[in-house]
């Protein structure tokens, strides 16, 4: 059997609401049971409704925070959540904003900077490679987050919903890669509402359902559970 | 509880941290050349500017200088820019980084640092051109010089605990942010830029000097304007005194890292 890469055990996270010294705290509770493990090399497909807490849930399993309540081991894996635009800099241009969120991502300068010509390559930006990327439309953005975070390969990559943006062209080769990856031996954790994604590229699924996660197993079935959620 | 990080040691971890923080002040300087028109050029005409008012106002409508009051002025005048544009911009960086905080896992003291270092690389050639401009006022640099190298250390270490200590309060007291402002401008008066520490009333001069900034001020004209060493005594204090408040900071900073997330996110 293979061990987990991540798992969290009852884990649970809450945001305060309201309130300080002077007045009563009231909190939200974002995430109120979670147990899940992440085996190496699977991609799993986390569907929620919006608000169930899966923003919370990657923020906690990138490493960003720490759960209230529970447990959450790493055993020794860099995660990078694919954030379109994690730090981007407006005014710098494609190619310096490669190497900075390589860099935020806790990769070295000089591995990124080898990388830097598949990157270019990858997001089809072009000459726009080196114009600033405030001149970029959304999608070129999300291109060049997207080739920035897949080519220097972290352990576990987590996509909060970031193949959804883009045309046509780009999603068809974004899910290109992610069967790709699907078949290597990186990790992903991907977050959809698209059930075509989730179906076509996960291994497994789990259903989040406001802060719980239940139903955890193949793609298909977790699906219709939650679609029987959507209707109810 | 482990929580993800690089799987390597930590020696590593600690080299990664700085090429983090030269890259994303360098970056960030690229990135204000690119916006600014006159670029470059800014850096060293704004302290000029205030230089110039200064002169106007005190050397020359109030009459207060002394002779080579614009020697006396700048060293006291880009000191000071540097330790109040360090803390000004140090103040906000983390609530102005939440953004990134919540999507990448950085230690929050980065964002400070990278503010302090930014400033102080876009102070670097002023504190050149403030050499020139006293050398050639027949400031030559002589043996005395030398001690510059430790009062700017201390004056790195201090605006350092000010700036990150700043840092790590606001984002829990907002309203903080306001006094920074008036903070510093308080500081500003009471350091003795315009004026000489000496003219102050004797019973009080001591007192005065307790403010560091007052104090250092006195050691950097000590040093370019009279040609004598500097109280190296009090000046190690100063210096022991703020690298505790540091290394406190780093502990309290390393406590707060998961904290800061959910204040900002809340």
């Amino acid at each position: 059997m293979t061990k987990p890469i991540i798992s969290l055990q009852d884990v649970a996270v809450r945001y305060k609401r309201s309130g300080n010294i002077f007045r009563k705290k009231s909190y939200y509770e974002a995430l109120k049971s979670v147990t899940l493990d992440i085996y190496p090399g699977e991609t799993l497909g986390i569907l929620g409704r919006n608000g169930s807490g899966k923003s919370t849930l990657l923020r906690l399993i990138s490493g960003i925070i720490q759960p209230d309540h529970g447990k959450i081991t790493n055993h020794g894996v860099s995660v990078s959540l694919l954030a379109l635009q994690a730090g981007f800099d407006q005014n710098l241009n494609g190619h310096d904003n490669a190497i900075l969120s390589g860099i935020l991502q806790g990769h070295s300068r000089k591995k990124v900077e080898n990388y830097l010509n598949e990157i270019h390559e990858y997001s089809e930006l072009g000459d726009f490679f080196f114009e600033p990327v405030r001149t970029y439309s959304t999608g070129m953005r999300a291109r060049l987050g997207f080739s920035i975070t897949t080519i220097i390969n972290p352990d576990v990559l987590l996509i909060d919903e970031a193949l959804s943006v883009g045309d046509q062209h780009f999603k068809d080769k974004a899910e290109q890669t992610m069967h790709a990856k699907l078949k290597s031996q990186q990790t992903v954790v991907l977050v959809s509402h698209s059930h075509h994604q989730i179906s076509r590229l996960c291994d497994r699924a789990i259903f989040l359902d406001d802060g719980i996660s239940l139903k955890s197993g193949e793609p298909d079935e977790v699906l219709t559970l939650y679609e029987k959620s959507l209707e109810s | 509880m482990t929580i993800s990080s690089i799987k390597h040691g930590r020696r590593e971890n600690i080299s990664r941290l700085l090429e983090l923080i030269w890259t994303k002040a360098a970056f960030n300087l690229r990135s204000e050349v690119n916006r600014n028109y006159l670029s470059y050029g800014w850096w060293i005409l704004e302290p000029l500017m205030y230089m110039v008012v200064y002169y106007i106002v005190f050397g020359f409508l109030l009459q207060r200088g002394g002779e080579n009051y614009t020697v006396f002025l700048l060293t006291g005048l880009i000191p000071w820019m540097w330790f109040s544009k360090a803390v000004s911009s140090s103040s906000n960086s983390i609530i102005a980084g939440q953004n990134l905080m919540l999507q990448v896992g950085v230690p929050s003291i980065v964002f400070p640092l990278v503010m302090i270092l930014q400033v102080t690389l876009k102070q670097l050639p002023v504190f050149i051109l403030l050499i020139v401009y006293i050398w050639l006022n027949g400031f030559t640099p002589d043996i005395h010089w030398w001690s510059l190298i430790p009062v700017i250390i201390v004056q790195a270490l201090i605006i350092i605990a000010i700036a990150c200590a700043c840092a790590a309060i606001i984002p829990f007291i907002r309203d903080l942010s306001y006094l920074v402002s008036t903070g510093l401008t308080f500081v500003m008066f009471l350091s003795g830029i315009f004026y000489d520490y000496r003219r102050i009333a004797v019973e009080w001069q001591d007192v005065f000097l307790l403010n560091p900034f007052a104090f250092l001020l006195k050691c950097y004209r000590e040093i370019i304007i009279d040609k004598i060493p500097p109280d190296l005594a009090t000046l190690s204090w100063w210096g022991i005194a703020s690298t505790a408040v540091c290394i406190g900071l780093l502990l309290a900073y390393k406590r707060l890292r998961y904290v800061y997330p959910r204040v900002l996110a809340g």
